[in-house]
C-alpha cells in the first residue's frame, strides 16, 4: 500500500509536532459518507504546514498527515490487506479502526536519528525503489473487513538549505545512470509551490490543510472551480492559513481534456515578503493577483543577472551589475560553444537552434531550478551575441487558464521570441528533443507577453499563431507486392514520414529502438564537469596491426544494437497491424541523427516485411478475404461507454493530419466484392476520416486520411469527436472479400 | 554521428602485453566492471577461433556450456532426532520476519536423516559478443550455497555478490532466495567457469534435479553416490529422445581429492537443450527431464531409519510436522455456531462455513521455513483473518468440528505436479484443502478458491490424489473429476437486421470453471467499476457494439448458473455489393490463430476442459434469400471437437458452434494436428453469409 502514501493532494513539503485540539476535534466530528457506490473513499483527511525560521535566510518546514481511508467492498479489503512499512519520514503509523470504533496500530516507526532541522533534499537523490526490499518490507493486515478504516500518519522534516555540492545522475548519451558529485548551483530554493487538483483517485468526504508561516512568509493562492476559501488568521506572530473542504467526488480521467479547466484545484505558493531577504528568492511573486510588471521584472531582472546568480557566470561572464547590462567579453562558454558545434552552421537560426540543443541535452547536469527561465535567459544571451531580434516572453497555455489567476512564477511558460523575417520563432519546449522552430496547439491563438530586455521599452502583447492540422502529422506510402500466388505471401515496403511535433511525439517511441548516443549529439562538450577526472576516462588511437577479430568487435556492437532494434520493429510492426506471420526483411531509418532538433529534417524510415495474413481463406474455396483496413494499423481506440456523460469540454492540442496510401498487387482473378465499403467519408467538427480504394491494372489503390481539425469543442458534442475516431477504428477491421474468377 | 564514428575507431587500442592481447571495448559494457574493475579483457587467438567455431557450429545460441557437471553426495546424519520437531514447537512461533533477511526463518525445520551436498561445476563460453551472464543460484533455509568460486579467461573473478527474495508476489512470501552475479562478457571466446557446493540439511527436500541448464550444454555429467546404507531409487522422468549414458564410476567424495574413492552412478548426458527450448508445459516436472530421488530409508549405527518409503511414511512426516497442534477452537466456536444458527441441513451448514472462509479469509501466506508444511493454528487465522492454503484448510476444518462434522486436513498435489503417491516425497504435495465427510462421502472444501460453491471443484484438483488424515491413519482419496460439461459457456442469440444494424438478443450462460472465472473477476471488481468493465466484458471492447439492457443472475451468488441477458446493437457488420449483402456472424473466433510451435516437446496446458455451445439465430428479412452459407467444420478425436455449422431454416440462419477440448492438456504429439485444425477453424470463422438483397 505504498503507493497510498503517494496519493497526497498537495504536494508541500511536510512536518512534525504534537496533535493539536484542532486535529482531535477534526477526527471526532461526525461526517457523512455521501459516495454511496464507491469503493474506498477518503472519510477525513488532516494535512499541517508549519514554516519556522532556520538561520536568517532558510526555514524548517514540518509536515503532519493523517488520512483515513474507508473499504467498502471485498475489492477494497483486498487492496489493503497488505501495506508496506514506510521509513523515508520522521514518524509514520497505521491504525485500523474498525466500524465498531475499536482502534489497533498496525505499524509505528520513529526515525529516532531523524536531523532536527529535517532532511535537506539536495542531497536526497531519488533512486528507483529496491523492488526486493519493498517485497520484504510488506506487512499483512489482520482482521480486514468490509467497513474498516484504515488510517495512515506520518510527520516529515524538510528545510530550504542547500549545499555546496549535490549528488545527480548522469546520462548524456556516453555514461548512464553514474551518480556523481557537483557543484550544486540552485542556492535559491524555492518555497512550497505547486499546481495540484484537490479531488484524486478517491472521492473524499472531508479535508482540511492548514499553513503555519512566520510573518515574513505569506501564502498566494488560488482555488479553481470551488468556492472554498483560506481562513486566514494570526497568532504568536504566526499567520494561519485553514482550508476545509468536503464531498469531493473521484477524478475521473477523460480523453481530450484539461481537468484543470473544469475540477477543483489549487495553485499556490509560499512567498518571502521581507525586503532583506527577498533577494535569496528571485522566483516569486510577491503580490496576488500578480501584475504584468512583476512578471516582465522577473524575466528581464534574470537575464541581466541582477539577482546574481553564480550559476550564470559560467555561461554570461557577468557578475552582479546594474542596468543595463553590459557584457565585458564574451563568456568562455559562448566562446568553446561556437569553436566546437557551430562552425557548419550557416546562419544564426541554425547557431541558436545547436545551443537550444545543447541545453536541453545538458540539462539534467543541474536541473533542480534552472528550467525553463534559465535557458530563456542563456539562448537569450546568445541571440544577442549572434545578434538576432529577440524578446522575452511570458506566456499561459490553454490548460492552465488565464494571466489573472496566476500565482507562481511556476504557473506561467517562460520562453523566447525571436523575430525572424519570414516567421516569428516561439521558443518555449527545453525538453529533449524539441527544437525552435516547434508550434504548440496548446499555445494556439493565446495571448503572448513580449518583454524586451531594455527596461525602458514597453512590453508588447501578439497572439500565438494558429497552429492548425497541416503542420503535424505523418505521410506513409506503403507498397505490397505479391511474391508467391499460392500462399498470398506479401512484400511489404512502409515508408512513414512524421511531419513536425509528430517526430517529436513518436520520440520516446524510437528511443526505445536506438541507444540513446544515436539519438542525440554526440557531445564532447560536457559543460563543466569533468568527465577526466571522475571516470579515468582513457584516449585511444588506432594502430596500423589491429587484429581483424579487433575489428569486428565495433562491428558487433552495432548488429547487436541492429538486433535490438528490429526486436522492437518487430514487436511495433505485430501490435500495428495484428498480422500473426510478420517476418523483417529490413529496418532502415533514413535520418537517425539530429532530426529532433532539425526544423527541415523529418523522421523517416523504411521496413521491409514478408507476411501471408493479408489475404485469409474460409470455408469456401472461391472466396477470400483481404484485411485490407488492417493497412492502416490499430487506431486510436475511444470507448463508447458512457458517451453522453462527459464531465469535461474537449480539448485537442495535438492537431494533426495522417494520409496514407497504398498500392497492393491483387491476385490475379480475384474480384474485389465490395470496393464501395472502402470509400468513406466522416467529417465532424473534431476531424475527418476519409478513405478511397479503386482497382487500376491489376492492383488497389487506396488513400487513406485522418484529420484532427478542431482544438476545442464543448463536452456536449462530444460524438463530433468520437463518431470519426470510431469511424477510423471500424475501418481497421474492414475486409475486402475477394472472389475467384474460374 | 560522426563523433560517434571518431570514438568507435579511436576506441579500438591493443597494448601488446606479455603476449597478451588487451582490447578496449565500445559501448554499454565498459559501464560495469568484467572484473577486479578492470575495463580491459585479455583475448587470445585460440579461445576465439574456439568460438567462431562454435557460434557456427550453434547458430541460435549466445553462451553455450561446454560441460556442466554435478555430483551428488550423501551423508548420514548421525545426531538425526525426530523429536527435534516437538522441541521446535514448544519455542512460541512468531511471524516477525524482521530479520528475516539473516536467518531466512524464525522457524527452522530441523535437520533430517540424510545430508544431500550437490557439487556443481559449469565451464561455459561466450560464442557471441555482448553478453550479459547472470550466475543465479538459489537457496533457502534448508539449502546453503558454499564455496562459491568464479574464473574468467582463467583469472579467478571477483564478483560483487546480489541477494534477492525469490517471493513470488506480495502474498506469497517465503525463505527462497537467490544470490547473484553479474558478468559481462563483451566479446564472443570468454569462458566462464564456476563452482559451488549446494549443502542440503535433510535431503528429502533437494529431491529433484532438472537436467536442462539456462543455456545449451554440449555434455553434461551427473554422479550420484552409491551407498550400501542408503536405500533409494532414481527415477528418470520425461527422458523422451535424451542422448545419454549411464555407468558407474570411481569418485572422491564432495568432490573432495583429500578424501577416500568411493562408487558413484553416472550419467553423461550429450547436446542438451536449455529449457527455453522445451516449450509451454503444464508445468516443470512435466516440461523438463529430471531424476527424481524417492529416498527410501537409511541404516545408521545398525539402526534403520525410514524416510518415505510410501504414504505411510510420507504421511507420519505430515503428522511429525504438525505435532502439537492445537487447535483451541473455543476462539470460534460460538462465532461458528452462530453463523449457521438458522441453517437446518448439514449441507447448508457447510456451505455457510466454507463460503465465510472464502469470503473473509485473505490468502496471504507466509510459508518460511516449517511454516511451508505445518498448518497455522485455526485460531490465529481466525484472528488475522488472512492465512495459506493449510491455514485456511485447518480453519475450515476445526470450525466444521465445532458443529459436529467429520472434518480433516487433506494434502494434496495439484495438476501443476507430475509426482505421484507411487512414488512418495515431498515433491508429490503442494497444496493443502479441507474434506469433510457427509453422507459417507466426502465433499473437498478449497478455501483459497475464492467463489467456488460447494460440491464444485477448480481444475487444478480435479482427479488429483490426495492425502486425508484421520488421526493415526489416513486414507488417499481422488476429487471428483468432471467432464467438459461441467464448464458448459453457453450462449443464445437471435439477431435480426434493422437497417445498417445488426440486433441481438442474447442469453449467456457460464457454468463450472467459465462460471468461477467469470464472477471471481466480477466481484473483485471495485463497485464503481463493476457496470462499466461488465459492459466491456461483453462487447469485448468492440467500439461498434453497444450493449443494452444488461439483466444477470445473482453474480454474487457462486452456486448454480451464471445468466447474462442483454442486447446487442451492431455496427459495421454487413457488407453491401451492388446486389448482395454479406454478413459475418462470428464474434468470438476461440483457438483462432492457435500458433505454437507444432515441435514444441512438452504437453500443452489448456488449464481447463473447454467446452462453447453457442447458437446463433438469424432473421431474415423479407425478400432476403440465401445465396451462400460456409462449409461445416467438423472434427472430432478424444482430445478435442470442433463442430461448427450453418443451415438455413425457414427464414432463419442458425449458426451452431460447438467447441470441446475433452481433457485439460494436449499430447505434445497431437499439437501439429490441432494447430492444422484451428486453421480449419480460422477459414470458417473468416466466412461471410451471402444473402440477396
Amino acid at each position: 500500500m505504498k503507493k497510498l502514501f503517494i496519493i497526497i493532494l498537495f504536494i508541500f513539503s511536510v512536518n512534525s509536532q504534537a496533535q493539536s485540539e484542532k486535529e482531535i476535534q477534526y477526527f471526532k466530528q461526525e461526517i457523512k459518507d455521501t459516495f454511496k457506490k464507491s469503493s474506498i473513499v477518503i472519510l477525513r483527511q488532516w494535512k499541517e504546514i508549519k514554516y519556522s525560521n532556520l538561520g536568517t535566510f532558510d526555514y524548517v518546514i514540518e509536515t503532519r498527515y493523517r488520512i483515513q481511508y474507508q473499504l467498502k467492498d471485498i475489492a477494497a479489503t483486498e487492496m489493503f490487506k497488505t501495506i508496506s512499512k514506510y521509513k523515508d519520514v520522521k514518524k509514520a503509523m497505521v491504525k485500523q479502526i474498525k466500524p465498531i470504533g475499536t482502534e489497533k496500530i498496525i505499524y509505528e516507526f520513529e526515525d529516532k536519528s531523524y536531523p532536527k532541522d529535517g532532511i535537506n533534499n539536495d542531497d536526497v537523490f531519488d533512486e528507483e525503489e529496491d523492488e526486493d526490499q519493498s517485497k520484504e518490507d510488506e506487512i499483512a493486515l489482520e482482521d480486514i473487513e468490509v467497513g474498516d478504516i484504515i488510517e495512515y500518519q506520518y510527520e516529515m522534516i524538510d528545510n530550504t538549505k542547500t549545499n555546496a555540492n549535490k549528488k545527480i545522475l548522469i546520462n548524456n548519451g556516453k555514461f548512464e545512470n553514474n551518480l556523481v558529485s557537483v557543484k550544486n548551483y540552485n542556492i535559491f530554493k524555492p518555497l512550497s509551490h505547486n499546481s495540484a487538483m484537490l479531488n484524486g483517485k478517491f472521492s473524499i468526504v472531508s479535508s482540511f490543510l492548514t499553513y503555519q508561516l512566520p510573518k515574513d512568509l505569506k501564502l498566494n493562492y488560488h482555488i479553481f472551480n470551488h468556492p472554498a476559501n483560506f481562513v486566514v488568521s494570526e497568532k504568536n506572530q504566526s499567520k494561519i492559513y485553514e482550508l476545509s473542504l468536503s464531498n469531493l467526488a473521484e477524478y475521473q480521467e477523460e480523453e481530450m481534456s484539461y481537468p484543470y479547466l473544469t475540477y477543483p484545484n489549487i495553485s499556490y505558493m509560499v512567498v518571502q515578503t521581507n525586503p532583506s531577504k527577498i533577494q535569496n528568492h528571485p522566483f516569486q511573486f510577491v503580490n496576488y493577483p500578480v501584475s504584468e510588471k512583476e512578471i516582465t521584472d522577473l524575466i528581464r531582472n534574470l537575464y541581466l543577472n541582477k539577482n546574481y546568480i553564480s550559476h550564470f557566470n559560467f555561461y554570461l561572464n557577468t557578475k552582479t551589475s546594474s542596468t543595463p547590462f553590459v557584457e565585458s567579453k564574451l563568456s568562455d562558454f559562448f566562446k568553446s560553444f561556437d569553436k566546437t558545434f557551430t562552425k557548419k552552421s550557416k546562419t544564426n537560426l541554425e547557431k541558436l537552434n545547436l545551443m537550444h540543443e545543447y541545453l536541453t541535452n545538458n540539462n539534467e547536469i543541474n536541473d533542480f531550478q534552472f528550467g525553463v527561465l534559465a535557458e530563456t535567459v542563456i539562448l537569450a544571451r546568445y541571440c544577442k551575441h549572434l545578434g538576432l531580434k529577440f524578446k522575452l516572453m511570458a506566456c499561459q497555455p490553454k490548460f492552465n487558464g488565464n494571466y489573472e489567476n496566476i500565482v507562481s512564477p511556476y504557473d506561467l511558460y517562460w520562453g523566447l521570441y525571436v523575430d525572424n523575417q519570414s516567421e516569428p520563432l516561439f521558443i518555449t519546449n527545453f525538453t529533449k528533443s524539441s527544437n525552435i522552430y516547434q508550434k504548440f496547439g496548446y499555445f494556439s491563438g493565446t495571448k503572448v507577453i513580449l518583454i524586451d530586455a531594455d527596461p525602458n521599452i514597453a512590453n508588447q502583447t501578439v497572439l500565438y499563431p494558429v497552429v492548425d492540422s497541416k503542420t503535424n502529422g505523418m505521410d506513409e506510402k506503403t507498397i505490397l507486392k505479391l511474391i508467391n500466388k499460392d500462399s498470398f505471401e506479401y512484400q511489404v515496403h512502409v515508408n512513414p514520414i512524421y511531419r513536425g511535433n509528430n517526430k517529436q511525439s513518436i520520440s520516446s517511441n524510437i528511443s526505445n529502438y536506438f541507444y540513446i548516443e544515436e539519438l542525440y549529439t554526440f557531445s564532447p562538450f560536457f559543460g563543466y564537469i569533468n568527465y577526466d577526472v571522475i571516470f579515468d576516462w582513457k584516449t585511444f588511437k588506432d594502430t596500423a596491426e589491429i587484429y581483424p577479430e579487433f575489428r569486428r568487435i565495433p562491428q558487433s556492437l552495432k548488429e547487436l544494437r541492429k538486433r535490438n532494434k528490429n526486436y522492437n520493429m518487430i514487436d511495433d510492426l505485430y501490435s500495428d497491424y495484428e498480422f500473426e506471420d510478420i517476418r523483417l526483411d529490413s529496418f532502415v531509418v533514413t535520418k537517425e541523427d539530429g532530426f529532433e532538433d532539425k526544423e527541415s529534417e523529418n523522421f523517416e524510415y523504411n521496413v521491409y516485411f514478408k507476411t501471408k495474413s493479408l489475404i485469409k481463406k474460409t470455408s469456401d474455396a472461391n472466396i477470400f478475404v483481404m484485411s485490407l483496413g488492417r493497412l492502416v494499423t490499430t487506431q486510436f481506440s475511444i470507448s463508447n461507454y458512457k458517451a453522453d456523460e462527459r464531465k469535461t469540454d474537449i480539448h485537442n492540442s495535438h492537431l494533426r493530419t495522417i494520409q496514407w496510401s497504398f498500392e497492393i498487387d491483387l491476385p490475379k482473378n480475384m474480384k474485389p466484392l465490395n470496393i464501395n465499403s472502402f470509400n468513406q467519408s466522416i467529417k465532424t467538427k473534431g476531424g475527418e476520416f476519409i478513405s478511397k480504394l479503386e482497382e487500376k491494372n491489376g492492383k488497389l489503390i487506396m488513400t487513406v486520411t485522418k484529420a484532427y481539425t478542431t482544438h476545442f469543442l464543448p463536452k456536449n458534442e462530444w460524438s463530433e469527436m468520437v463518431d470519426f475516431l470510431q469511424a477510423a477504428i471500424s475501418f481497421y477491421n474492414l475486409e475486402l472479400i475477394l472472389e475467384k474468377q474460374n | 554521428m560522426k563523433y560517434q564514428k571518431l570514438i568507435y575507431l579511436s576506441s579500438i587500442l591493443i597494448i601488446l602485453s606479455c603476449s597478451k592481447y588487451k582490447v578496449y571495448i565500445p559501448g554499454n559494457f565498459e559501464r560495469r566492471p568484467v572484473f577486479n574493475a578492470n575495463e580491459e579483457i585479455d583475448l587470445n587467438p585460440t579461445k576465439i577461433s574456439d568460438a567462431a567455431y562454435y557460434a557456427e557450429e550453434y547458430p541460435n545460441e549466445r553462451v553455450i556450456y561446454k560441460l556442466v557437471k554435478v555430483q551428488v553426495d550423501f551423508t548420514i546424519n548421525d545426531a538425526y532426532d525426530s523429536s527435534a520437531y516437538l522441541k521446535l514447537y514448544e519455542k512460541e512461533k512468531t511471524t516477525d520476519i524482521e530479520n528475516k533477511k539473516d536467518k531466512l526463518t524464525t522457524r527452522p525445520v530441523p535437520d533430517g536423516q540424510l545430508f544431500m551436498n550437490t557439487h556443481n561445476n559449469y565451464s561455459a563460453i561466450a560464442i557471441k559478443d555482448y553478453i550479459d551472464y547472470p550466475i543465479v543460484l538459489h537457496y533457502n533455509s534448508m539449502t546453503k550455497i558454499k564455496d562459491f568460486e568464479v574464473r574468467i579467461d582463467q583469472n579467478e573473478a571477483i564478483l560483487e555478490k546480489n541477494d534477492e527474495t525469490s517471493d513470488g508476489d506480495e502474498y506469497f512470501k517465503t525463505d527462497s532466495r537467490y544470490e547473484y552475479y553479474n558478468i559481462d562478457l563483451p566479446v564472443r571466446g570468454s569462458e566462464i567457469e564456476y563452482k559451488y557446493n549446494e549443502f542440503c540439511r535433510d535431503a528429502k527436500f533437494s529431491s529433484v534435479i532438472y537436467l536442462p541448464e539456462r543455456n545449451f550444454a554440449i555434455k553434461k555429467i551427473v554422479t550420484v553416490a552409491l551407498n550400501n546404507l542408503i536405500d533409494y531409487e532414481i527415477v528418470e522422468m520425461n527422458f523422451g529422445d535424451l542422448k545419454f549414458m549411464k555407468d558407474t564410476v570411481e569418485g572422491h567424495v564432495n568432490n573432495d581429492y583429500s578424501l577416500s574413492k568411493k562408487k558413484y552412478l553416472r550419467y553423461t548426458f550429450y547436446n542438451l537443450n536449455s529449457m527455453s527450448k522445451y516449450g509451454r508445459g503444464r508445468g516443470p516436472s512435466y516440461s523438463y527431464p529430471l531424476l527424481y530421488f524417492q529416498l527410501k530409508r537409511v541404516k545408521n549405527n545398525n539402526k534403520t531409519s525410514n524416510i518415505l518409503r510410501n504414504t505411510d511414511d510420507l504421511y507420519e512426516w505430515y503428522k511429525l510436522v504438525s505435532t502439537n497442534l492445537k487447535n483451541d477452537t473455543s476462539v470460534f466456536a460460538s462465532f461458528t455456531k452462530n453463523l449457521v444458527k438458522d441453517k437446518k441441513t448439514d449441507l447448508d451448514k457447510i456451505k455457510t462455513v466454507y463460503y465465510w472462509v472464502q469470503d473473509n479469509i485473505r490468502y496471504i501466506a507466509f510459508e518460511d521455513g516449517i511454516a511451508g508444511f505445518r498448518a497455522e493454528e485455526s485460531a490465529e487465522v481466525f484472528k488475522k483473518k488472512y492465512g495459506d492454503c493449510k491455514g485456511m484448510a485447518n480453519l475450515t476444518k476445526s470450525m466444521l468440528n465445532v458443529l459436529g462434522f467429520d472434518a480433516r486436513m487433506v494434502i494434496i498435489g495439484t495438476k501443476h505436479l507430475n509426482f505421484s503417491y507411487e512414488k512418495p516425497g515431498l515433491p508429490v504435495d503442494n497444496h493443502a484443502i479441507c474434506a469433510v465427510k457427509l453422507n459417507g462421502k466426502f465433499l473437498f472444501l478449497d478455501g483459497t478458491e475464492n467463489y467456488c460453491a460447494i460440491n464444485e471443484y477448480a481444475n487444478r484438483i480435479q482427479g488429483r490424489q490426495c492425502i486425508v488424515e484421520n488421526g493415526e491413519k489416513y486414507s488417499v482419496e481422488t476429487v471428483p473429476e468432471f467432464d467438459y460439461l461441467y464448464n458448459e459457456n453457453k450462449r443464445i442469440s437471435n439477431l435480426k437486421i434493422e437497417n445498417q444494424l445488426l440486433v441481438a438478443q442474447v442469453k449467456q450462460t457460464y457454468k463450472g470453471e467459465s462460471k468461477l472465472d467469470f464472477i471471481r473477476s466480477y466481484n473483485y471488481l471495485n463497485s464503481e467499476n463493476k457496470d462499466e468493465l461488465l459492459y466491456h466484458y461483453l462487447n469485448d471492447n468492440d467500439v461498434n457494439i453497444k450493449v443494452k439492457n444488461i439483466k444477470t443472475s445473482d453474480l454474487s451468488n457462486r452456486e448454480g448458473t451464471v445468466e447474462l441477458n442483454y442486447q446487442l446493437d451492431i455496427k459495421n457488420r454487413i457488407i453491401e455489393t451492388n446486389n448482395q449483402i454479406l454478413i459475418n456472424l462470428e464474434f468470438e473466433r476461440e483457438f483462432e490463430g492457435f500458433n505454437i510451435d507444432s515441435n514444441q516437446k512438452v504437453d500443452f496446458d489448456f488449464d481447463q476442459k473447454h467446452f462453447y455451445d453457442f447458437t446463433t439465430t438469424l432473421t431474415l428479412n423479407a425478400g432476403q434469400k440465401v445465396l451462400k452459407l460456409p462449409k461445416p467444420v467438423q472434427i472430432d478425436n478424444e482430445f478435442y471437437t470442433f463442430n461448427l455449422e450453418m443451415k438455413q431454416v425457414g427464414n432463419t440462419i442458425i449458426y451452431q458452434k460447438t467447441i470441446i477440448t475433452k481433457k485439460d492438456y494436449l499430447p505434445k504429439e497431437k499439437i501439429k494436428q490441432f494447430v492444422k485444425d484451428c486453421s480449419e477453424l480460422s477459414h470458417f470463422y473468416n466466412s461471410y453469409i451471402f444473402l440477396s438483397k
